[in-house]
């Protein structure tokens, strides 16, 4: 299931949220959030929550077992067996095809490459277990005695699908002392409009443009247009992943579980290094605190590290290579930053954040585009190489009868929200009180309705006999 | 004291937002339930999904959920609204340009539910044109669109290798049918042709070229029917409607009176027949884009009864009994407009005239040719109106058991160019089924083209688009 869909909205939430909240129990609560977590999971590929199920009992036993030997040679076992087992699955079941397929191409080999679907939210639950188990071992957290509330960790619909990457630690308190704070959920159903209207009425209408000018027949592209198809790819991405982040945050507020912070306005960034402590938070860090470090950090080998995490990294976001010509592109900016360039861009910081949304902007084309030839094609195309021209008629009405919708995306790229809801509260008086936070109701409900009217539109499927 | 009293008032609006936001969800919720459901959706046309059969295998497999997920974006209280809604919405996005705007196939595009074909003339009640409700109309493709001063134009863009295989497929209808009948082919133009401004002239390619590479390549004993000069020597009536990829009555008449040209007939003048109209028409391009220049301009759909009485007959798909037709559906309104022309589209149809004079004419069509179809009962002692897209039976067969004297292909340039449409016309020519076809078009063999065109693309499946995990 996605939250975008109005199964969710309004038969799946509600529901949830009244079973979850008929009672004051805390073990009932985990168990609805737990089977509505199933659910939910199992929506879309039913067998799959075996997997699911599968992977958390062994990383919960194994983590029984590391803290019962912590000190010893049996600890350090089973850390290892659990990398193994996790990382295992993961390629298992989200590579395998990849290296099939790659060695297939280097030995002229011809394994049949193994079929089968991507078993959802596999690379967002396969960390946080593993990290889990890792934390229980450097004893930053007390192992889990519950096993239903480790499959609540584990499989707590917020994040599942999409992350953030919550790590045990975040929330072990609030698995068992989760308090009612009504402030709490309302300003988590805020937050969670917001995620939504980022995701429907942004990412989703920068979607059609992807699909037009980056899908399909790239030749008669002109230059312009494919800035903008690529330009409209970076926004599809932002909003699409940054809504969903809110929409977990704000969901989990609804039930009490606040999580860390995913996205921090990346668009802003002044540089690569700065880009990626601002995009996608809870990935970063885990490849900082779990492989960069433990590696040596900046102290040992620290070019090695960068290129490992670097190239898993890229290698992370989708079993192709380039993806990890992606990862490893940012590594090596990042690395060139840090030995002389960020010095410059410290300087002039107009000009740095050209530079980052230039460097960016390129990044996602390098992303988008898994067949090389296309993205070949694509960059001669934007960097002038052909004989289309730079703009078309096209083009320039796309951008008339859009406008307002463009500006409202590039402007949410700022942080103007942190800026409004400032003055918001500046401009809080007793007088004004009352209908000021009313009004932020009506913006949560005016969010939630042009969001159901979009969802609603995207089902339009007209069929007037139309070829005769 | 004040503090504490803020405190609580902020709690108590937390909680007011809070309520206001889960009823409502509750609510629509609960809706969704006790709602009303109807069958179809009267905006497009089509059958909306119903709620699926269970079956272990299609739940293990995913397929029964996402044929709930469906169903419940068919069949959402208010749905026809809020889609209405967010169609408007559409138009806040920016600043509308009244003059021009395009509309890329890959947007309107969608045949994500299984469809059905309301589209058809409701003059007939006991049938409807349609009853395998599950396959959509063949060979539909959505081309690039172009609206022009409220003028909604699909962009052309066929090629002479296109047009060559069309005119090599009625090159075979020559060879087997050498000294037994008369071949006329009529390529009939679409609105981009006429109606398109000069200035944008780069963003489609001419359809006269196109044209000239069917006729150059038919064999010389089949007629080419000059229809794009004599319309073209109209273009500024009303021959094409503004929100439909159909010609109007009246561009089917100029070509009608270019094949009568062509076949040394004295075409019916329009002033000979029964002149009348339907307003308010908003056809196949308003509805696919729900483009608001459309909407400000409607069609008006004309058509001219021509004189005399007529035995109408058709055969339905898949229904053995020939049924009473007619040439004018005139209780077509709406959305159907085009209908009133022979009632829609039917496999089989044919239509006697008092006259006899010998004469027989075979007319091979898709909807295109539905109105020049009505002119042509006048001159000919009998008129057979095939549907290539439906008709199972043997075009040799029907020409050579009714001795008929004149066989008509008229099709659109977009058909021309398009690989199904040829191969559909190549096939009529000996039928579908091992059985012999009788006169009346009965069939009980199902048309292989159903296995081509009753692919479906995925259900709909809204998913974290971004995140490639």
């Amino acid at each position: 299931m996605v939250f975008s869909s109005l199964i969710f909205l309004y038969i799946f939430l509600p529901l949830n949220l009244a079973l979850y909240y008929i009672t004051k129990k805390a073990n009932f609560r985990n168990l609805i959030l737990t089977l509505f977590s199933f659910v939910f999971y199992a929506w879309g590929e039913p067998v799959w929550i075996l997997l699911l199920l599968f992977s958390s009992t062994v990383d919960w036993l194994n983590a029984l077992y590391v803290a019962k030997h912590r000190g010893t040679k049996k600890a350090k076992t089973g850390i290892v067996i659990s990398v193994i087992f996790n990382i295992g699955l993961l390629v298992a079941f989200k590579y395998s095809g990849f290296i099939y397929e790659n060695i297939n191409a280097l030995f002229g080999t011809h394994l049949e490459i193994p079929s089968f679907t991507l078993p959802i939210g596999i690379s967002f639950y396969t960390f946080q277990s593993l990290s889990y188990v890792i934390d229980v071992y450097r004893g930053e957290v007390v192992a889990q005695k519950n096993i239903m509330k480790f499959y609540m960790f584990v499989s707590l619909y917020h994040q599942l699908v999409a992350g953030p990457i919550v790590r045990y630690q975040h929330i072990m308190h609030e698995i068992d002392n989760r308090k009612f704070n009504i402030k709490d959920i309302s300003s988590g159903i805020h937050r969670f409009c917001i995620g939504l209207f980022k995701k429907v009425c942004i990412a989703n209408v920068a979607a059609e443009f992807v699909a037009k000018y980056m899908d399909g027949d790239i030749d008669a592209l002109t230059t312009g247009e494919a800035w903008f198809g690529v330009i409209m790819f970076s926004t599809q991405i932002y909003f699409d992943f940054s809504g969903y982040s809110d929409m977990a945050i704000g969901l989990g507020k609804m039930f009490g579980f606040h999580y860390h912070e995913n996205f921090n306005y990346p668009y802003t960034a002044n540089s690569a290094t700065d880009f990626w402590r601002r995009w996608h938070i809870s990935l970063g860090t885990f490849f900082r605190d779990y492989i960069y470090i433990p590696l040596g950090g900046n102290k040992k080998w620290q070019i090695r590290n960068l290129f490992v995490v670097w190239f898993l990294t890229g290698l992370w976001h989708g079993a192709s290579w380039n993806f990890i010509f992606w990862g490893l592109y940012f590594g090596i900016l990042i690395y060139i930053e840090k030995i002389f360039l960020m010095k410059i861009l410290n300087k002039v910081r107009p000009l740095a954040h050209l530079y980052l949304i230039f460097i960016a902007i390129i990044g996602w084309a390098l992303f988008y585009f898994t067949d090389f030839s296309r993205l070949q094609h694509f960059l001669s195309i934007m960097f002038g190489a052909h004989s289309n021209g730079f703009w078309s008629i096209q083009l320039g009405l796309a951008l008339q009868e859009n406008v307002f919708w463009l500006i409202i995306a590039f402007v949410l790229c700022l942080p103007v929200y942190k800026w409004a809801n400032k003055r918001f509260k500046k401009m809080l008086t007793r007088d004004n009180f009352n209908w000021m936070w009313m009004l932020s109701t009506v913006f949560n409900f005016a969010m939630l309705l042009l969001s159901t009217a979009m969802l609603a539109g995207k089902s339009y499927n007209p069929f007037i006999y139309y070829r005769f | 004291m004040k503090r504490t009293a803020r405190i609580t008032s902020r709690k108590k609006l937390a909680m007011l937002n809070t309520v206001i936001f889960t009823t409502f969800l509750f609510f629509m919720g609960i809706l969704f339930f006790i709602y009303p459901k109807s069958t179809v959706s009267d905006f497009e046309k089509r059958k909306l999904c119903a709620f699926p059969i269970f079956s272990m295998d299609s739940l293990l497999h995913g397929q029964y959920i996402d044929s709930i997920d469906l169903y419940a974006a068919d069949n959402f209280p208010f749905r026809e609204q809020l889609v209405e809604f967010s169609f408007n919405m559409k138009e806040w996005r920016g600043i509308r340009n009244d003059e021009i705007a395009f509309y890329n196939a890959t947007d309107i595009k969608k045949q994500d539910a299984p469809p059905v074909n309301l589209n058809n003339g409701d003059s007939i009640k006991d049938t409807t044109a349609t009853s395998d409700s599950l396959v959509g109309p063949p060979g539909e493709e959505v081309n690039n669109l172009f609206i022009y001063e409220g003028r909604a134009m699909e962009i052309f863009g066929g090629n002479c290798n296109m047009a060559q295989s069309y005119a090599r497929t009625i090159n075979k209808y020559q060879a087997e049918l050498q000294g037994k009948v008369q071949i006329y082919d009529i390529a009939v133009p679409s609105s981009i042709e006429y109606n398109a401004p000069a200035h944008y002239a780069k963003q489609y390619s001419t359809e006269k070229k196109n044209i000239d590479c069917v006729y150059g390549a038919l064999d010389p004993a089949i007629k080419g029917v000059d229809a794009h000069g004599e319309i073209g020597a109209h273009r500024n009536e009303n021959i094409y409607f503004r929100t439909d990829h159909h010609w109007t009555g009246l561009g089917a008449y100029y070509a009608y009176r270019a094949y009568c040209k062509s076949a040394g007939l004295t075409p019916l003048e329009l002033n000979q027949m029964e002149h009348k109209q339907k307003t308010g028409y908003l056809g196949s391009l308003y509805w696919l884009t729900r483009d608001a220049r459309l909407k400000e301009h409607p069609d008006t759909v004309e058509y001219w009864k021509i004189p005399g009485t007529y035995k109408t007959t058709v055969n339905n798909k898949g229904i053995d009994k020939a049924l009473r037709g007619a040439i004018y559906a005139e209780g077509a309104s709406g959305a159907n407009g085009y209908g009133v022309f022979l009632g829609g589209d039917y496999p089989f149809m044919k239509i006697e005239s008092e006259v006899k004079n010998g004469k027989k004419a075979v007319l091979v069509k898709n909807s295109y040719g539905n109105p020049f179809a009505t002119y042509l009962p006048y001159h000919y002692e009998t008129v057979f109106v095939i549907d290539y897209r439906y008709y199972t039976g043997s075009l040799l067969n029907l020409i050579e058991t009714e001795k008929v004297t004149d066989l008509i292909f008229l099709n659109g340039v977009f058909s021309i160019n398009t690989s199904w449409h040829i191969m559909m016309i190549g096939i009529v020519m000996n039928g579908v089924g091992k059985k012999t076809q009788s006169s009346t078009g009965k069939d009980t063999i199902k048309p292989k083209k159903d296995s081509i065109i009753g692919k479906k693309s995925d259900s709909i499946k809204p998913s974290v688009d971004g995140i490639k995990d």
